[in-house]
């Protein structure tokens, strides 16, 4: 059997193989104790799409009249990102109940919390923040999309609020 | 001298060693100093988003020149940090005073790097500054990959000057030389290749080898990500193709194949790294994937088509020496 050096001495696009090596297996076994496991920007295992089931969720805000706000522009952020922030605020719940509780499962007061922190920090963060002035409150609203019964059913429901003063 | 007909390998034979035999990419020199140019450009878009406006030439010049100005970090807290956020604080940056020098020895480094000053002086401030602000981005919370890629192809380019300059192939002090250039572009293209097999084994891995059959829930996301494309701007157009998921949920096989075909072209793509025929194949092939979810989805992963098409297509090359035979093409290349 040749030597390891030697298949590596052999070994086309050595750089190529490194960065798989570190982005796949290196960084994912580092951090896995963390809660982006494989997430160590600018290199990642890129998780996204990598695993489907017949059920996601989005959010979305509205002001306290429901009435849908452009998100991005209003706040600099996408809602992609607004739903990341939230559901890392249902891990930690979840974390903080045993982890043994489904996120959706979680009651509904500590759900109300998770998205009340959510919006404090969209809030806390928008870039021009006299663009909130004629809202009286933000209403994070959760989107269900699952497949059940041969048939794709979306349901929405309100996780929480925010009074501005 | 010919080869007897008996002698010569078969058409499958043939046709692997056409596509995937090893090969100088044998850039140009033109095409270095191009790419220097539009990798720059490409680094500039994470400050100004001058991308946005690529079908409007005078807006996107506009935005290339002016939208720095307003661009701005407001975090001053890093509640979940992620990579050197672990270890560092990077709120600093939120700092006015830091963050819009920062932002203008950025913009000169790029200008001194399309110019073609060597990669490791000119691609340090805007590598550190690029990555340590989309750090402190990414530990708000939530992680954005959007331009992860990028990243990591400007982290490579950096690294492969700094490791010319240490093994003393830099020929000058101050300028990379074109031969720097070859060989960045050629990590580069190692480095973007490198994001797609991962993503492929992780893809494998987290479904438990299970991903083109649970491919067909892929359309569930496509109803995602419309509504999250709608509430951005509240832009009726993000739900146009609200109707496909459930077609695709009652015919999973055409699901499975219009999603399922990313993982081996994803898995396979260090062959692109073979030879120019075999780059522009998994080039197109990719760019062709993202552009079908960009249809369906709204996800744009504008960077990434962009780096495919530099690094990988190479619609220039082929334009201006790729068509013409091996022999004539290589004089040119060399030259």
């Amino acid at each position: 059997m040749q030597p390891v050096s030697q298949i590596l001495q052999r070994l086309p696009f050595k750089l190529h193989w490194l960065l798989v090596l570190l982005m796949a297996f290196v960084i994912p076994l580092l951090t896995a104790h963390t809660d982006k496991p494989g997430e160590f920007y600018p290199f990642s295992n890129f998780p996204m799409y990598s695993r489907f089931e017949p059920a996601t969720y989005y959010v979305y805000v509205t002001d306290e009249k429901d009435q849908d706000l452009r998100m991005g522009p209003l706040f600099g952020r996408a809602p992609s990102d607004v739903k990341k922030v939230y559901d890392r605020k249902l891990n930690d719940a979840k974390k903080a109940h045993g982890g043994k509780v489904k996120k959706a499962d979680l009651p509904p007061e500590i759900r109300a919390e998770a998205a009340q922190s959510v919006l404090q920090w969209l809030v806390d963060n928008t870039p021009d923040k006299s663009s909130l002035s004629n809202a009286k409150g933000l209403r994070l609203h959760r989107v269900d999309i699952v497949f059940t019964d041969g048939a794709v059913k979306q349901t929405t429901q309100l996780e929480g609020e925010l009074a501005l003063p | 001298m010919n080869t007897a007909p008996s002698d010569r390998p078969g058409f499958l034979k043939r046709s692997l060693s056409y596509w995937f035999r090893k090969e100088d990419f044998a850039m140009p020199d033109w095409e270095v100093v191009l790419l220097r140019v539009f990798l720059a450009l490409l680094v500039w878009d994470t400050h100004t988003g001058w991308i946005a406006f690529w079908t409007q030439p005078m807006q996107a010049l506009h935005a290339i020149l002016y939208n720095a100005f307003d661009a701005d970090i407001t975090y001053t807290t890093q509640p979940h940090p992620n990579g050197i956020a672990m270890w560092f604080d990077l709120t600093f940056l939120s700092n006015d005073s830091v963050e819009g020098p920062l932002r203008a020895l950025t913009a000169l480094s790029l200008v001194l790097f399309a110019c073609g000053i060597a990669a490791e002086w000119s691609l340090a401030i805007p590598t550190l500054f690029g990555i340590a602000a989309a750090t402190l981005n990414n530990s708000q919370g939530s992680i954005g990959h959007t331009a992860q890629g990028l990243h990591l192809v400007l982290l490579v380019l950096w690294l492969a000057g700094i490791y010319q300059r240490l093994t003393g192939r830099s020929k000058s002090w101050l300028w990379g030389g074109l031969g720097q250039g070859r060989m960045g572009m050629n990590w580069a293209r190692q480095g973007l290749a490198a994001a797609y097999v991962v993503s492929a084994i992780t893809k494998v891995i987290n479904s438990q080898g299970l991903w083109f059959a649970n491919a067909q829930y892929f359309s569930l996301h496509l109803l995602k990500n419309n509504g999250m494309e709608y509430h951005d701007r509240l832009d009726p157009a993000a739900l146009k193709m609200d109707w496909l998921p459930a077609v695709l949920m009652e015919h999973p096989l055409a699901c499975q194949f219009l999603f399922g075909i990313a993982l081996p072209l994803e898995l396979l793509a260090f062959l692109g790294l073979q030879n120019r025929r075999a780059a522009a194949l998994f080039g197109i092939g990719l760019i062709c994937f993202h552009e079908t979810v960009t249809l369906l989805t709204n996800l744009s992963f504008i960077l990434n088509k962009a780096l495919l098409l530099a690094l990988f297509v190479s619609p220039i090359w082929w334009l201006l020496v790729g068509w013409r035979s091996p022999k004539d093409a290589g004089s040119t290349a060399e030259s």
